[in-house]
């Protein structure tokens, strides 16, 4: 149990990346050319969640946008994308450290995201994916700033159902570590999930209209757990050159 | 209007012993071979194709002089094609620039869909420059000896690999000088006299990227016996034109050619593979619909088994965690 412990987001990363160059889709080949393309996505999103030491719980609405550059090249894409957006809390997740806890009231906190991933379709409509995830929470006005480091992988499909529309879903799994102040707090495990539907508008660019769910739970090393959860409506719009 | 709609695909289904009547009206596009006992085995593609003919020379130093034939030659053969075998997305290019022709070509590219099977055919001088063994296109704005205007076999060739990377079959006719540099030569198996549908069922699946050329690296004659057309041309349309079989494949188009040029003409016309383009041993198939075809043939093909290799162009959203 111990090892699996120190299995952490990075290592399944690599495990990931190393695995998908072995697994190989049947009658599958595509198409050789580089693909480049860039994405943007709406979310109306709702961040809620639980400090479960005090027994409160805090959320907030919001609508943010999220930006995607991604490539391809015959089963493999990758891509980039990075979000940032500020949230309103009354009663807000907890700021803790190695060995405090204090409560957050009133605050705003600016969530920043950046995640670099890289996939590979073992069949034609489904691909295997592992990401590189860098999260930052901060707490403006204060001098609290949690971050997360880890990856995960995942598994993304789509279906075409008509000539310009396709369902699509992914699933993934993320293994993340906290830091404040440079000082190692604890680890975040969390599922991420989205469906929704596809509209091609041409061959080179798509529109999305998706829900998606994120839950992490956090365990502090200081011995108090946060439940997070992250839900909202997705509308994108992809362009593939 | 998507892509799909607008270049209706060709779906053909034969069965042997039994009759089939084309149901065609004349513009080819929605042919269907209809099959009572299978009506769910078809060959499915679209066929799309580029013409391109250069007669009207320009060049200041008169090194490149008119031809005559070569614009008629490409109307006529998009024309037979068109009206006879189903090909449902034509482009014409007459007198066309280095330019043009690159963007045509990039044109064609882009409206290419998986499963499609797409002919580029080209009628105009070409040059080989003898001390680098290179092989050029040239476009109506040629100048002189100066090969940066020409349109070099490479550059061809890098297109031809990107549409053949898209297309199941692709097939380049290439009527000038010196094309022959273009391609590998390629024996394919010959049609057998026996258990032909399982011969067309196997070549029809399998990726083909082709070339028929008009003569190596010899000179091509310019208006056959007052035609209208170049000899390799003439030959090719009439083979087209009289062609009494409902399929026939590149390969057998080109054996036919090929004698009926070098049987008249100081000329040999080539065939083979583009090199390195991933060329499965498959077969370009001309199928010729104006018929009332009696059992000649039969195939069976899965438009999944075709279909599955290439996923359909539909941009997708990077997946998050």
């Amino acid at each position: 149990m111990d090892n699996l412990k120190k299995l952490n987001g990075l290592n399944v990363v690599f495990a990931m990346i190393f695995l998908m160059f072995f697994v190989s889709g049947a009658g599958f080949a595509s198409d050789q050319r580089w693909g480049v393309g860039v994405g943007a996505k709406l979310q109306i999103a709702e961040w809620k969640g639980e400090n479960k030491a005090s027994n409160n719980s805090f959320d907030s609405d919001i609508v943010q946008i999220r930006f995607d550059l991604l490539a391809k090249k015959g089963r493999f894409y990758a891509g980039m994308s990075l979000q940032s957006q500020k949230y309103e809390f009354d009663e807000g997740p907890e700021k803790v450290g190695k060995d405090y806890r204090e409560r957050s009231q009133n605050i705003e906190i600016r969530k920043s995201e950046i995640d670099f991933v890289l996939g590979y379709y073992v069949w034609k409509y489904v691909s295997l994916y592992a990401a590189i995830k860098h999260i930052e929470n901060k707490w403006e006005d204060e001098n609290y700033t949690l971050k997360h480091k880890g990856g995960g992988v995942g598994v993304a499909g789509f279906m075409p159902v008509t000539d310009v529309w396709s369902v699509y879903a992914s699933i993934g799994f993320v293994s993340l570590d906290l830091e404040t102040q440079g000082t190692a707090v604890g680890e975040a495990a969390g599922t991420a999930i989205e469906f929704g539907g596809v509209y091609a508008l041409s061959k080179k660019s798509s529109l999305t209209l998706g829900i998606k769910g994120q839950r992490y739970d956090y365990k502090f090393d200081e011995g108090s757990r946060q439940a997070h959860e992250i839900n909202g409506m997705v509308v994108g719009l992809t362009y593939v050159y | 209007m998507t892509e799909k709609k607008r270049y209706r695909k060709l779906a053909i289904s034969f069965l042997a012993a039994f009759s089939i009547h084309a149901q065609a009206d004349t513009r080819g596009i929605d042919l269907e071979f209809a099959a009572e006992n299978n009506p769910t085995a078809a060959f499915e593609t679209t066929y799309r194709a580029l013409f391109i003919g250069n007669n009207d020379y320009r060049d200041p130093q008169m090194r490149w002089q008119p031809l005559r034939t070569a614009i008629s030659d490409a109307n006529v053969l998009a024309a037979l094609l068109r009206e006879y075998y189903g090909f449902s997305d034509v482009t014409v290019l007459h007198n066309a620039t280095r330019k043009d022709t690159l963007r045509a070509l990039e044109a064609l590219l882009d409206r290419i869909e998986p499963g499609d099977s797409v002919l580029v055919y080209y009628a105009g001088h070409g040059y080989l420059d003898s001390q680098t063994e290179k092989g050029f296109w040239i476009p109506v704005d040629a100048v002189g000896e100066d090969n940066t205007t020409y349109l070099r076999n490479s550059t061809i060739r890098d297109e031809l690999v990107s549409i053949a990377n898209r297309a199941l079959h692709t097939l380049l006719i290439s009527d000038s000088c010196f094309s022959g540099t273009l391609l590998r030569s390629a024996s394919r198996s010959i049609r057998p006299s026996t258990n032909i549908e399982r011969y067309y069922e196997k070549v029809a699946q399998k990726k083909s990227v082709q070339i028929i050329t008009a003569g190596g690296v010899e000179y091509v004659d310019d208006n056959y016996k007052n035609s209208g057309h170049s000899p390799f041309s003439y030959f090719l349309i009439n083979e087209l034109k009289h062609n009494n079989s409902p399929m026939i494949t590149a390969s057998e188009l080109s054996f036919n050619v090929e004698r009926a040029v070098a049987n008249n003409v100081e000329q040999v016309p080539e065939s083979g593979v583009l090199q390195g383009a991933g060329d499965e041993l498959g077969e370009f198939i001309f199928f010729r619909f104006k018929l009332e075809v009696e059992g000649r043939a039969k195939i069976r093909v899965n438009p999944a088994q075709i279909e599955k290799d290439v996923p359909k162009p539909r941009p997708m959203p990077l997946p998050t965690l």
